[in-house]
């Protein structure tokens, strides 16, 4: 097989430049509470960046095109809302985290201790196949998008990317996921800033425009009925992912309490326009007719064919730089879901010492572990995210009433995430993906709301405000 | 298919409602705390959070 060393060469410097820099922020690192967290050391700049490097994900730039090519503009709206409306969702809750369970470390953490030990298990398990089914198709997303656009071979591209996110992620942890992410973040921005003018430049905006309404004048159609529900169902999907993931609540506690809002407004703002201004790039396909075979990579091949060689590594940098930044922060949360709910659980008196050791060793095993599931290509990116959008959208409900209703009753919370999830397969397989979704988010308001008011409960807030002093005591 | 709209459009309000709606009362005055009552939550001999980055 002919190999693009050019291309390699580009993923390795890159990688080089990462595991430097990582290598110079990890000096810092000396506890296994900083490799996963770090609490209210992040301002505005680092903690935005971190958010977005996180959140901008290799499926942002990929199937954002996809959904503006399927449903035109209302696919780009609906696309960046996917995202954009998750992320300023979560910023109330991220303020109430840091009022309510100050002293938390995971989301464990709080359905531990708001709930019972049943709501807490299945919540965990549930939390456990999110974050590892989400870490695998960025891994599978990933190698397709090297292997049919770079020419990288798929094992090679898999094997590279993990490789070189272990090294650096193992080196320091949360600080270098986040100190690195700043850098991340410049490099996909160059992708959003620069390829898409560099494209229509080359197209001209008036043809693309006349192309779309005398080719497929329904992409301009704002009320198209398909179009219509992907822009309100999408949103349910990315504020139930947002809302479970770990990795949202651990950057919650790192960003500091006074600009918690701020940040995640702001990172839910700027998140907006990065699908939109790819998405454009789909725009330029469907008026001149002339798209890939692979509908999910159209954003690069129309950035090849129209914006030449500079956007064409453009492109490979910025998506790279994605994935890697997606890849670290997932490998670190589920580091820390580990750490703190499994084993800590059973060895409660180990060492901060041990404890760091323990959080380096699993990130590499779990970074290994990802690489092998992703190797055989086992499903589609957006195929294992719509399927699991039934089990995100079943928590909405029970996340956030648990976190600012104190009337909201455990059996309730728990029947109603059972219930959620039951229902929404049932429609998933029987009307549709998306309707599935919001029958899964309809179920998780009404049996919490609804049975909540009929049996309410009185949650005492003191419980959750002296979570983690004592572990913190014992460790020291 | 209006009906899935619908359906989808309200979900979506009321998420987002909901999500905000420690701002307007909706959990009632005893769920939330002010900013004057923060205080409240600050453990004693806590130190003040060390801004290092950003």
């Amino acid at each position: 097989m002919n190999i693009p060393w050019a291309n390699v060469l580009i993923i390795l410097l890159l990688g080089a430049l990462f595991i430097i820099s990582s290598w110079f922020i990890s000096r810092k690192v000396s506890s296994a509470d900083e490799y996963i967290g770090g609490r209210g050391k992040l301002g505005v700049a680092f903690g935005t960046t971190s958010l977005l490097a996180f959140w901008i994900t290799g499926n942002t730039i990929m199937a954002g095109p996809e959904a503006a090519y399927n449903n035109g503009i209302l696919g780009a709206l609906g696309y960046a809302a996917l995202g954009g409306f998750a992320v300023v969702a979560f910023a109330p809750l991220a303020r109430r985290i840091h009022q309510i369970i100050p002293h938390g470390r995971t989301v464990g953490d709080f359905f531990k201790n708001r709930f019972d030990r049943k709501s807490y298990y299945l919540f965990l398990a549930m939390a456990f196949v999110w974050v590892f089914g989400f870490l695998m198709t960025q891994g599978i997303g990933g190698g397709l998008l090297l292997e049919q656009i770079f020419e990288v071979p798929y094992a090679l591209a898999v094997i590279l990317t993990f490789i070189i996110v272990i090294l650096y992620s193992t080196m320091g942890g949360f600080a270098s996921v986040t100190g690195i992410a700043f850098f991340q973040v410049m490099l996909i921005l160059i992708v959003v800033i620069v390829v898409p003018p560099l494209v229509y430049l080359t197209a001209g905006v008036t043809p693309v425009y006349e192309g779309m309404s005398s080719v497929a004048p329904e992409s301009l159609d704002l009320l198209v009925p398909a179009g219509l529900l992907f822009l309100f169902a999408a949103p349910i999907v990315g504020i139930g992912e947002v809302f479970m993931d770990n990795t949202f609540w651990q950057r919650a506690y790192a960003i500091r309490k006074d600009k918690v809002v701020k940040i995640f407004s702001l990172a839910g703002v700027g998140w907006f326009f990065v699908p939109i201004a790819v998405a454009t790039l789909a725009f330029v396909a469907i008026g001149f007719q002339h798209a890939p075979d692979q509908v999910n990579q159209v954003a690069p091949f129309i950035a090849k064919v129209y914006g030449g060689q500079f956007a064409n590594w453009a492109f490979l940098v910025g998506v790279w730089a994605a994935l890697a930044s997606t890849i670290a922060a997932l490998i670190n949360a589920l580091v820390s879901l580990v750490l703190n709910d499994v084993y800590l659980k059973i060895k409660p008196n180990t060492s901060e010492k041990h404890q760091l050791k323990f959080v380096r060793f699993a990130t590499v095993v779990i970074g290994i572990v990802a690489m092998l599931f992703s190797l055989p290509q086992l499903t589609s990116m957006l195929q294992m995210l719509m399927f699991l959008g039934i089990v995100n959208a079943a928590f909405i409900f029970p996340i956030m009433y648990g976190l600012f209703w104190k009337r909201l009753n455990t059996n309730m919370s728990f029947a109603a995430a059972i219930l959620a999830i039951i229902v929404g397969y049932s429609v998933y397989y029987t009307v549709g993906d998306m309707q599935g979704i919001i029958s899964s988010g309809w179920v998780s308001f009404l049996v919490c709301w609804v049975g909540s008011l009929i049996k309410p409960a009185n949650f005492d807030w003191e419980i959750l405000r002296r979570v983690g002093l004592e572990e913190g005591a014992k460790t020291k | 298919m209006t009906f899935w709209i619908i359906a989808s459009a309200l979900l979506f309000l009321i998420t987002m409602l909901s999500a905000f709606g420690n701002y307007f009362g909706l959990y009632g005055k005893e769920e939330g705390f002010s900013q004057s009552e923060e205080k409240y939550l600050v453990v004693e001999g806590e130190k003040p959070n060390e801004h290092t980055m950003g």
